[in-house]
């Protein structure tokens, strides 16, 4: 038995993202810039406070 | 009150990371090697059923096909060795991967049942078979997409596989749905290569008119799991198993 198929050229326009995201990459990267915008405000206050 | 919302920053990124199936984070993929090599095989004597992904590795000098296959129950390796040429009948439960030249590995995903397993080289029946006991477990951390495509492997033709896919790395599922083994061999071929051009090609003095793509085979009522690297071109997928009852190559029945 055998049968044929076809892969066709990939499509021009970008892949479609946003409700089809996993979660864990969406909380990933949000919890890395919370992470960063946290870490800028208290080294500001520490330095402010040092002062 | 600083410290308190950092250290739920630091806890809440590392359970997401954990969780995460990304490489960097994720806990390996453990994997069942079976090596063939010019001695014979190299096989765990003891491995976790359930679902595993199966390597199969050519560290020879000269091509096999690996033949991974279980005993039926009752069945045992001196009765396996005492059958000759009738212990086909005495396996079932077949995962397997098609011709492996050396130097190269190829993998699939099955849920393997506990018993006796063996491996032997279909190409090269002097080299005795290495037999594994393997027990009931949760299979090795495999796991397989809920919506993978599902090939069915009828007597005599395939069903599910779409004329028309995009480039990507799809696992399909394979489930054999016929009352003999059956397998996907996948090639890819050049545009104009017809069927019957391309099984014209198998006749041992000349490459085969298309390029391999990976192969699994199973049993009646067994499914395998397989990731195909589609890229853009023409495919083929065959079956090359003889009819059990006539013997005759599947190919040419269609």
């Amino acid at each position: 038995m055998m049968t044929t198929f076809t892969v066709a050229d990939a499509p021009a326009t970008m892949p479609q993202t946003g409700s089809a995201t996993p979660w864990y990459l969406t909380w990933l990267g949000w919890g890395a810039v919370v992470l960063i915008a946290v870490l800028t405000v208290r080294a500001v206050v520490l330095k402010a406070t040092v002062r | 009150m600083k410290h308190v919302v950092f250290l739920s920053l630091l806890v809440l990124l590392t359970v997401v990371a954990i969780r995460s199936p990304l490489g960097a984070f994720a806990a390996p993929k453990a994997s069942y090697g079976i090596e063939m090599n010019d001695s014979g095989f190299v096989v765990a004597d003891e491995l976790e059923g359930g679902l595993v992904t199966l390597t199969f590795t050519n560290a020879g000098t000269t091509p096999g096909i690996p033949i991974f296959t279980r005993l039926k129950d009752g069945e045992t390796p001196e009765s396996f060795a005492a059958a000759g040429p009738t212990a086909v009948n005495l396996v079932e439960n077949l995962a397997t991967v098609g011709f492996l030249p050396p130097g190269m590995r190829d993998s699939l995903i099955a849920d393997l049942k506990p018993g006796t397993w063996l491996v032997m080289d279909q190409i090269n029946p002097a080299i005795p078979p290495v037999f594994t006991n393997v027990v009931a477990g949760e299979g090795d951390g495999t796991q397989v997409p809920a919506d993978a495509p599902v090939i069915g492997m009828h007597n005599f033709a395939f069903t599910g596989i779409a004329t028309t896919q995009t480039p990507g790395k799809p696992t399909w599922k394979m489930e054999n749905k016929g009352t003999q083994p059956h397998e996907v061999a996948l090639y890819q071929i050049e545009e104009g290569v017809t069927p019957q051009v391309f099984l014209a090609s198998f006749d041992g003095n000349s490459p085969p008119a298309g390029i391999p793509f990976g192969t699994v085979a199973t049993t009646p009522g067994d499914a395998i799991w397989k990731e195909f690297n589609l890229v853009p071109g023409n495919y083929i997928a065959v079956c090359f198993i003889p009819d059990a009852e006539s013997g005759v190559p599947t190919p040419s029945s269609v």
